[in-house]
Parts: structure tokens; sequence; C-alpha cells
């Protein structure tokens, strides 16, 4: 989109890759595990929502076999794009399954179909508001008490839009923790949403002036490490932006999870707190599948005095989406609020007292699903456990 | 017609689980092979027999075809919908209706797969085994049962479907009917002594009933289990001498083999490690032309027995090197670390196949010959592939103690290429009249063999089947144009 004008768009960009899909149903269970590992397969049954099945689609529509309707937009938008299938599939098309799922949301796009309301509701307010909740831009560090921040820092926290206007408890921890940590840190209070949910609902016009936007933030604030405490925003800016621009980034982006194991490791930190708790550790999507950070908040947890790590039967690759992602939650709320409490039973399965995550969307999908079910889980960021041991 | 249709369905299943959508109906048009795509008018998901039984009474009131399906991975078109008509998906009824580990066996519905039934065998029924197809977890065991495929004890104890109990069957009149032991007592445990009626349903690839639950048999797990690796080089008579000679033995459960090729050009075996450590045994490594690998299983009840059968295979190994100068080379992969376990893979099953699948298509030409005749159609189809410039891919395995043979040539293609599935076609037929010259049988037959094999086949026999399926099947509904005379 940025790189050159030759770039092709929607499907013609996975073009190569949809035809190369056996059907074999691999994708449909974990490997050698045979539990369950596609959400929206699961629930609507038809061989369409799985993912071999909107490899398939793709393929029928790029070769005029099919034509685009509203039933397709429900398809290709029930997907959280988990990414799970992409770690079962044994063949060449799993390196792309992502790219194309969200290759078909452009095309909707492009062509008028897609996205739902409430997903170009999402967008509309990032070109008004600078974040897709319709909150004022001016707002966003309503959540800090402290106003005045330095212009330039070693690092920039990177907070985010869910964090900055709905989970702010998450943005307070990490404000709080990297300050009890004495980190050289700023934030800006010009931050631009990241344009993840502009991006994983194909959406994508929009998404070259954000980059420009924030890059020209990251740039001015002197930072040679950007730290965010959000999963959607990590794989935004880790990921996407280096592949749109077309070369790695001047900064070095870290999830604060990696940054805290980062300071473990170099002696830094060392938690002497007690915490006798009994927790499970719920892996995002974008973080762990996505960007393959699965052992560094497992690491930080281990090194909890007294603090007990269950694992949920599903982890790491494995990991049962908690079901906002992708779109899913504004597009499909009440079933992503299914998918958050099947996975909530998983964890109340372990015996832990609480649910653990590094995300603010799986926080958000986690509370309301608690809260749909009646659990007794305590759900929080890993942050907000670590900013009272230190 | 279709909304008509849709509306009944509606009312027997929900309407979450029918549809009549282009972009449903279209994902059950074709599958991973070379066959013809056909798109069914409606696809139905019902969840139990009744369901089953109701579209089913009115498919045939209205004459409508039924196409039952599961995965549809049987690499052979065969749920492929040539009749159009209603597509059946069963996946929805895969519960387990009963364990029995005294008489052992489970009843299963057909949406229960091999996935399933790896969990089941690994977490609660540890003590026993079951033959497993080389094929993906979510395959559908009891229809590879009734199609008659075959797993990797089916050296042992035959082809899938001789694992059959029994089962109970909507028929295409809408009647529910069971064959087995299962018709006379609770017990789901044989299917002798009685006429043996699963033969009306057993191999008819889903002409003439529509399975809801079957009965498997449990095999005991041997306590102790060794794995062995055979590599032989030219010539392969001396291979099929061994072959031969290790099936009257007995020693083994499974005997599994097949030619290197393409398995080699695929990267699926450690080439350089293997050829060094060939050479390492004081053998010549060598692989061009005909080079055999077969996966040999030893058991027993202890640890003495298995070393005594150990021993009596490395004997007979070294027999027929001493007397025929031949290149057998015997491996434990236990031996090598990782490269044994890489060896290995083909025996964790199911399995999903890495890379062979990598650019969409697959087909086989699958057969089921005299065993004294599977090295020549091995011979023969070797210069077919030539032919038409494939690299080989051959399965083969004893079945049944060496009662018959299997022998199966696998072809991965390219699916975006028209000109390699043409030549694909074209490719498969000559396999398929090679085999039938042969004296094989392809099993699982995919709609364009089905005529040739009725062709070759004895006028009685034709007409017979001819008036099962009429009886069983006046109006034709299910699962058109799979026999080869429908």
């Amino acid at each position: 989109m940025i790189a050159g004008e030759n770039i092709k768009t929607g499907l013609e960009k996975v073009k190569e890759w949809v035809s190369w899909c056996p059907k074999c149903n691999s994708c449909k269970y974990l490997y050698k595990d045979y539990a369950e590992s596609c959400p929206a397969g699961e629930h609507f049954k038809f061989e369409t929502y799985w993912s071999s099945g909107k490899v398939w689609l793709a393929y029928g529509l790029l070769n005029g076999i099919l034509k685009w309707n509203e039933n397709i937009i429900k398809i290709i938008y029930a997907c959280p794009l988990c990414g799970a299938c992409s770690m079962q599939c044994q063949q060449d098309v799993s390196d792309h399954l992502i790219e194309i799922f969200e290759a078909l949301r452009e095309e909707a796009v492009s062509r008028g179909f897609g996205p739902y309301s409430n997903q170009k509701a999402f967008y509309d307010s990032i070109i008004a508001n600078n974040n897709p909740y319709k909150e004022p831009h001016s707002n966003r560090l309503n959540w800090l008490d402290q106003k005045e921040l330095k212009t330039t820092a070693e690092v920039l926290y990177f907070v985010g839009c869910t964090s900055s206007y709905r989970e702010k408890e998450l943005a307070k921890s990490t404000f709080e923790l990297l300050k009890k940590l004495n980190v050289d840190f700023t934030i800006s209070p010009d931050e631009h949403c990241c344009g993840s949910p502009a991006l994983r609902t194909g959406q994508v016009n929009v998404i070259p002036e954000l980059i420009k936007k924030n890059m020209d933030i990251f740039k001015k604030s002197g930072a040679k490490t950007i730290v965010t405490s959000c999963a959607g925003c990590y794989r935004t800016l880790k990921i996407d932006y280096p592949k749109i621009l077309g070369k790695e980034l001047p900064f070095e982006i870290l999830h604060i999870s990696e940054f805290i194991f980062k300071l473990m490791k170099e002696g830094k930190l060392k938690i002497d707190k007690e915490k006798p708790i009994k927790i499970t550790y719920h892996d995002p999507c974008h973080l762990g599948r996505h960007a393959g950070v699965f052992d560094e908040p497992r690491e930080i947890l281990k090194n909890i005095p007294e603090l007990e790590l269950i694992e949920m039967r599903r982890i790491r690759e494995n990991s049962w989406c908690c079901g906002a992602g992708g779109g899913v939650k504004s597009g499909f709320k009440d079933w992503a609020v299914k998918i958050a409490i099947d996975r909530l039973k998983e964890a109340e399965q372990t015996g832990a007292e609480d649910l653990i995550t590094s995300c603010p969307f799986c926080l958000r999908n986690f509370k309301d699903a608690a809260k749909s079910m009646g659990s007794n889980l305590k759900i929080f960021g890993i942050v907000e456990l670590l900013k009272d041991l230190i | 017609m279709v909304v008509l249709v849709l509306k009944d369905l509606v009312d027997i299943v929900g309407e979450d689980f029918v549809s009549e959508r282009p972009e449903e109906l279209y994902l059950y048009s074709k599958d991973m092979t070379e066959n013809f795509p056909e798109t069914p008018d409606i696809v139905v998901m019902p969840e139990t027999t009744e369901e089953v039984q109701k579209i089913v009474l009115f498919a045939n009131k209205n004459k409508i075809p039924i196409t039952p399906y599961v995965a549809g991975s049987n690499v052979g078109g065969l749920a492929i919908p040539y009749g159009k008509g209603i597509l059946m998906d069963l996946k929805r009824m895969k519960k387990v209706i009963e364990i029995n580990k005294k008489d052992m066996y489970i009843v299963i519905e057909p949406g229960f797969t091999f996935g399933h039934l790896r969990k089941l065998l690994d977490e609660e029924l540890i003590e026993f085994q079951y033959s497993f197809p080389f094929a993906p977890p979510f395959s559908s065991v009891l229809v590879n049962a009734i199609l008659q495929g075959l797993g990797n004890l089916s050296h042992k104890y035959g082809s899938m479907s001789e694992s059959l109990n029994g089962i109970e069957v909507v028929l295409p009149n809408g009647k529910i009917a069971r064959a087995g032991t299962c018709a006379i007592s609770p017990y789901w445990y044989s299917r002798t002594p009685l006429p043996d009626l699963l033969g009306l349903f057993v191999g008819w690839q889903g002409t003439t009933g529509i399975a809801t639950k079957g009965s498997i048999c449990l095999w005991p797990k041997p306590p102790i289990i060794t794995h062995c690796v055979v590599f032989a080089t030219d010539p392969a008579d001396v291979y099929n001498r061994f072959i031969f000679k290790l099936c009257r033995s007995g020693i083994c459960q499974e005997i599994g083999g097949g030619l290197l090729n393409m398995f080699m050009s695929k990267g699926l075996l450690p080439m350089e490690e293997l050829k060094n450590l060939i050479e390492m045994m004081g053998f010549v490594p060598r692989f061009e032309g005909l080079y055999f690998v077969n996966l040999l299983t030893l058991y027993g009840n202890t640890e003495e027995e298995v070393k005594a059968k150990y021993k009596f295979l490395v004997k007979m190994v070294n027999e027929i090197n001493d007397q025929d100068g031949a290149q057998l080379v015997l491996l434990k992969p236990e031996d090598y670390g990782e490269m044994g376990q890489k060896m290995m893979t083909p025996m964790d099953l199911p399995i999903q196949i890495p890379g062979l699948l990598n650019r969409g298509g697959l087909t086989w030409v699958g057969s089921y010959v005299p065993l004294s005749k599977w090295l020549e159609g091995c011979i023969k189809g070797i210069e077919i592939h030539k032919k038409y410039d494939k690299i080989p891919g051959v399965l083969h395995r004893p079945m049944k103690s060496g009662h018959y043979g299997v022998l199966r040539f696998l072809i991965p293609f390219d699916k975006s290429n028209e000109k390699e599935i043409e030549e694909i076609r074209a490719m498969v037929k000559e396999l398929a009249e090679m085999i039938l010259d042969i004296g094989g049988v392809i099993y699982k037959m995919p709609p364009w063999v089905a005529p040739k094999i009725m062709e070759r086949a004895d006028p009685g026999f034709v007409s017979l089947l001819k008036k099962i399926k009429k009886t069983l099947d006046p109006n034709g509904i299910l699962n058109p144009h799979h026999l080869g005379f429908d």
C-alpha cells in the first residue's frame, strides 16, 4: 500500500496460494492432540467456516465460480483470525492462511460487501478520532494522573486504544510498573490507533496514514524501544508495519512481557514478594501464535515466589482463542462471548483462582464472559499482577 | 423445487443445519483428486438416526438423490454428488454409543473420526489398538471400514471391513435395519453365525444404505512392540522373496512398505543421514531404480519373545543377503535417535501427511491384488509413471498374513495446473487398466473406474449387483453414478 504503485490488493495478493489447500481437514484438529482447533468451524459446522473452506472460497471467488453475497461476508468475518489452523496444517499453504483470510476481507471491502456496520463504525472513528471507540483524541491520556511526560526517552510506551479508553487499569499498571522499575520512558499524548481494528477487517485505506503518524511519533520520542501492553498493537507494529513498509523498523518493538523478562534476564529485576496463588495463563493469539511470544510471560510468572502456574489443556500454539479478535467481538458480539466461555471453562478445570493474560482485548472479552456465565475466576493482565509485587 | 426441499429439511434438522447457498454447496462439489466436480442442490447435517431416517423418507418419496458425506477425504471422488440432490453431511453424528472392553468392541456413529479414536485409545482404552490408515485424522472410522480401506494392522487382520462386527443402516426406503449379532442381541460382537447381511452395505460405496451406527473390533495391544525398518535395492525379486518369507513367519503384526523415490523427492526422509548410515553398516547406498523401504512391527508378551523374533528376523535377512548377494539393510529406528524418529513418522497414525499435498492435489490408484502379482504390477506401474514423467510413489502391504496385497500408486499434483490434471486423468486410467490386467481389483473405486470393473466382471455378478441395488433402492436415490452400472 505504501511501498509502490504495483502492489497487488485483495485476493490478487494471494492468488498463488489459494489452490494449495487439499482440504485434508487436518486444520480441524490440534496436531497430534485431536482436540478441536477452530472456533468458527466448530460453531457453524458448515465446511465453509473452517480454514480449508475459506481457502476454497477464495479460489472460487477469484476464479468466478462464486459470487460475493451476504453469507460469504458472514463466513469470512466469523473467523477470529486466531491462526490455530495455521499451526495444525502441515502443507505449504499454512504459512499463508491468515494472509488469505485478510485478503478476503480486503476484497470484500473493496467491493462494498464488508465489513459489518460496527466494524465500519470503528473505521470511521479511527479516521475521526484516531481511535475506534468514538472517544475524543484529547482524552487519550485521561487515565493518567501525571500529565507531565518527558518529550524524549529511551523507551516509548505505546498504550493502544483499548487500554487508553476501555481497560484503563492495564494502562495504569503498565505506567506504574515502568515507573517503579526506573525505566526511562515516555508516552505520546498524540498516539494514534495502530490500525489493527481496520487492518483485521479489511479496511486498509486508512493504514498508510496511521503508520505515517505513528512512525513520526516514534521518531520524535527519540525512543530506541517501543513497548506495548496490547497483543493486537504488538502484532501490528512488529509484523504488519515492516511488511507494509517493505523494510525493518528502526526501533525495537517489544511486548511488555518481553521487556520485563529482558530486565529479569539482565538481573535488573528480581521479585521477592510472595504471591501464594494458583493461576493459569491464556496465550493471546496475536502475541503467541502470530508473533511467537509464549515463553516470556510464563517465565515471568515462574519467577514469582509461591505463585503456582497451572496450564490449561490447550496452550501455546494450540490455545483456544478468546474469541474477541479479527473483528468478531464487534461483528458477532454474543458468539464472541461464547468462545470466551469455552475458554473460561477450560481455565476453571485447572483449579486456578485467577486467569492471567497479556492483552486488553482478551481481558475485555473474558470479563464479559465471566459475567455472563457467573464465573468466580479473577481475570487480569500480567502487569496488573506484577505492579503490586515490585 | 429447492425452496420446497429447504423448508422440508429445515423442519427436520433446523435452519442452522441446512443450506442451499452456493458457497456452501461449492465446498462439497469436489475433493483433493482429479475427479470432475459436481454441485449438490442442498446440504443437510443431521444429528440423529431419526433425522437421517426422516430425510431419507422425504428424499425417497420425492426421488431426490442423496450423497452421504463425512470428510470427503476418500481420495476417490466417492462423496462427489454426481446425482446432485441432497448432500448429507454426517459429521455431527460423532458419538461413541458403547464401549465394551470385555467383548472388545466399540459402537460408533459415522462422524466419529480417527482423531477421536486415537484420543480414546490413548486415554481410555490403552490396552487396545485399532488399524489406522495412512490418512488425516479427520476421516471417518466407520466409513473407512465400510469402504474396505486398509490400516497399519491390515497385515494381521485384513481390510478394515474385517473389523466390522455389525452396523445399523437407514435403507433407501427409510426403514432402519441392523446386520450382525446386534440384529438379534443387545451385543454388537460378531457378524457370525448369521447370513452376513453386512455384505449388502460393505463395499457398495454408500449406494445401498446410510450407516448410522457401527461396531468395530478393538484389537488387543501387545505389551511389547518393536519397530524395524528394512531398506532394499534391486534386484526387486529378492526383496519380494523376503516379503513372502516374512509373511509366512508370522512374526510381524505390521508390514507396510513402499518405493522410496517419491518420498525422497519430497524431502520426507533424511536422505543424507540415511546414506551415511547405510555406508557405515558396510553397504553401498544406492537410491536409484527400485529402492524399497518396509516398516515392520515385531510384537510379543515379553521382551524375550520379541528379542527372539528379532533374532529370527536378523537371521532371515542375513540368509537372503548371503544367498542372493542382495542388499537388505535392517535397522531398528530406536537405535538412531532423531533420524530414527523421522523414519517412524509414517507409523505415527493418523497422519497429517506433511508436505505431500503441498499443491493441493492428490490422487491414487489403490488396489488389492494377489500377493504373487504385486511386484509385477509395481514394475509396470513405474513404467507408466516414467511415460508421464512422474516420480513413482508406491505403497504396498501384504494383507491378512499375505493372502492378498495392497498395491497403491500415490500421485500428488498441482491443482491449479489444468494440463497436469489432464495428464493425471490419463495416467490413472492406464494404471487402473494395468492393475485389472494383472488380476487386481481397485478398491474405493472412483467413478471413472467403476464401469471398467463392471465391464470385466462376471455377468452373473453384475446382474446380482443390479438386482440387489434395485431391491434395496428402487428409486436409485443413494449416491448415484458410483457403481459403474447406475
